[in-house]
């Protein structure tokens, strides 16, 4: 088992919803945005969800929004280690024209510089689930007594190449996300920089534990197999069993194979599901940001008693389960998963300290 | 301190001049749908395997690759090829890092906790992989394709006997066949050789 737990001491969210948490509740509240069409290529245009910023300067609009979310956390120490999570990291300023760097630590090192830190700064890239094993590191490296806090950056910004990639690949939606839809036809890319502090002060939410699996039979999508022994692991990690979760934030990103295989593996682990939430409809799936951006978020709208309105299309019957429509009214222990490119399956167990058991 | 055996050691720095062919030849194919950089990984990987006795990395086990560029060439082939419209699917998959694991968990026979990361000094990368590996110890490697490139790896288990004697040490000296133990503390290394005259235990 994991080690007692670090908590939660600070958050910063901007993605489409907005430039920080309390506008992305604001914006919910007033039904949420929708993806914006982008044109990749002649015969190549994929909706995504962006960020409210627009700024042709690249590198001044990143360290604007990194400089935001992190602040928006409170205070943190400096000199803690720091996690930059991202897949595309700064493509999108060599699409602008930006010459390559030396190496790919440099970028990192850049944005560590952005925020004048002076910790030891690791740049994780395993695709959609890097921030959540991020997020696992840290929380390991203060369990073992190696840090006192760290801070994980999510960091996914607007560039061609990653939905082009996508698009190559037909992983994408065309209109909307519709996550576990009966329709659904793929994910909706979304940009997010997202910062989660994390440490040893008790705070409200508690990071428990959490599992990461690696699997090699399919490099673009899940397994049910892994997905299941991930949540296992994940519930065995965080010592508590099946039966005390009360929610489970999918990835449920819309796409028709992986939606499917992570329903069926979570059902060969829970006799009965419990409460299930995605945000992917809400702010599009925001890669390797997205294990921080969705926690950030969804530990946002639990505080302020805000849930977000379920995507308005129909449930897949195959699947035969639904969105909870309101937050569990008895709600301790929070399973949240990221699943998908690289064979990525990934999950973490938060506890909300104020919270009940179901 | 945690003090781990070195069961496995590949670090030959650059890599043999045939390591593509003893990769073909040790796979009985060539790797398919993975760029160069990848198959550096696994020639490694599977390299120091061999040199731990075991014909698979066991699933409890920690794989941590480190990289300072990653698939850096496939990167800039993808993206002037994305210039004008969609990357074919085997460019954009070879452009990302994260596509490594997955390569590596089928060619090791491997269904375990992994991870791409970079760190500016490759000693940080260990410390924080020694800090989450658990009792199947870990496998940790170094690739880079600069220059002649390289492909380090040490296959890890925890030292359930006697601590042997440590001493500081820099990071190239785990080239040393001699040097059969390490510990971190912090990101500071110390290394066992097995004649090595005892500074601290």
């Amino acid at each position: 088992m994991s080690h007692a737990g670090t908590y939660l001491q600070g958050r910063g969210l901007a993605c489409a919803l907005g430039l920080d948490l309390p506008r992305a509740l604001l914006s919910l509240a007033a039904g949420g945005v929708r993806p914006v069409p982008v044109q990749l290529a002649p015969d190549a245009r994929f909706p995504a969800f962006s960020i409210p910023d627009i700024d042709p300067d690249w590198h001044a609009r990143a360290r604007r929004l990194v400089r935001a979310a992190v602040a928006e956390c409170g205070p943190v120490d400096r000199s803690a280690p720091i996690f930059l999570a991202s897949s595309s990291l700064n493509v999108g300023a060599l699409e602008n024209g930006s010459p390559f760097l030396p190496d790919c630590q440099q970028f990192a090192e850049e944005v560590a510089g952005w925020l004048d830190w002076q910790g030891p700064v690791f740049w994780v890239s395993t695709a959609c689930t890097s921030s959540v094993v991020a997020l696992l590191s840290a929380h390991r490296l203060i369990g073992a007594g190696d840090a006192d806090s760290a801070l994980v950056l999510g960091l996914e910004l607007a560039n061609r190449f990653s939905s082009a990639g996508f698009g190559a690949l037909q992983l994408l939606d065309p209109l909307v996300p519709r996550p576990l839809a009966a329709d659904r036809s793929g994910l909706v890319l979304g940009e997010a920089v997202a910062a989660l502090a994390l440490g040893r002060t008790a705070a409200r939410w508690r990071l428990r534990g959490g599992a990461n699996r690696v699997d090699g039979s399919n490099p673009a999508g899940a397994s049910r197999h892994t997905v299941e022994r991930m949540a296992r692991a994940a519930l065995a990690d965080s010592g508590i069993g099946a039966d005390d979760v009360d929610l489970i934030k999918l990835q449920a990103a819309g796409s028709p194979h992986n939606d499917a295989e992570e329903i069926a593996g979570l059902k060969a682990v829970f006799a009965r599901l419990p409460g299930l939430n995605t945000l992917k409809a809400n702010i599009g799936h925001t890669l390797g940001a997205s294990g921080a951006a969705e926690l950030a978020l969804l530990t946002a709208c639990i505080d302020a008693g805000r849930w977000p309105d379920l995507p308005a299309c129909p449930p897949d019957p195959e699947l035969a389960v639904g969105l909870a429509p309101e937050c569990p009214p008895q709600l301790r222990f929070i399973l949240a998963q990221i699943l998908g490119f690289g064979g990525g399956h990934a999950a973490l167990v938060l506890e909300d300290t104020h919270g009940s058991p179901s | 301190m945690k003090i781990w055996r070195i069961a496995g050691r590949h670090f030959a720095d650059p890599p043999p001049a045939d390591w593509r062919q003893r990769l073909a030849t040790r796979l009985g194919e060539r790797p398919r749908r993975v760029g160069a950089w990848v198959e550096l990984a696994l020639f490694g990987a599977l390299q120091c395997l061999d040199d731990a006795d075991e014909t698979r990395l066991p699933d409890a086990a920690l794989l941590s690759l480190s990289t300072l560029h990653g698939p850096d060439i496939a990167l800039r082939a993808a993206l002037a090829e994305a210039r004008d419209g969609l990357p074919l699917p085997i460019g954009f998959l070879t452009s990302q890092p994260g596509q490594v694991l997955p390569a590596l968990a089928r060619y090791l026979d491997w269904h375990g906790e992994g991870r791409c990361l970079s760190s500016r000094a490759p000693a940080p990368a260990l410390q924080l992989a020694c800090v989450e590996a658990g009792p199947a110890g870990l496998l940790a490697g170094w690739v880079d394709e600069d220059e002649a490139g390289r492909s380090l790896w040490l296959r890890l288990l925890p030292e359930p006997g006697p601590a042997p004697t440590l001493a500081c040490g820099a990071f190239e000296t785990l080239a040393d066949p001699a040097v059969t133990h390490l510990a971190l503390s912090g990101a500071q290394l110390h290394l066992a050789r097995s004649t090595l005259e005892s500074v601290h235990g």
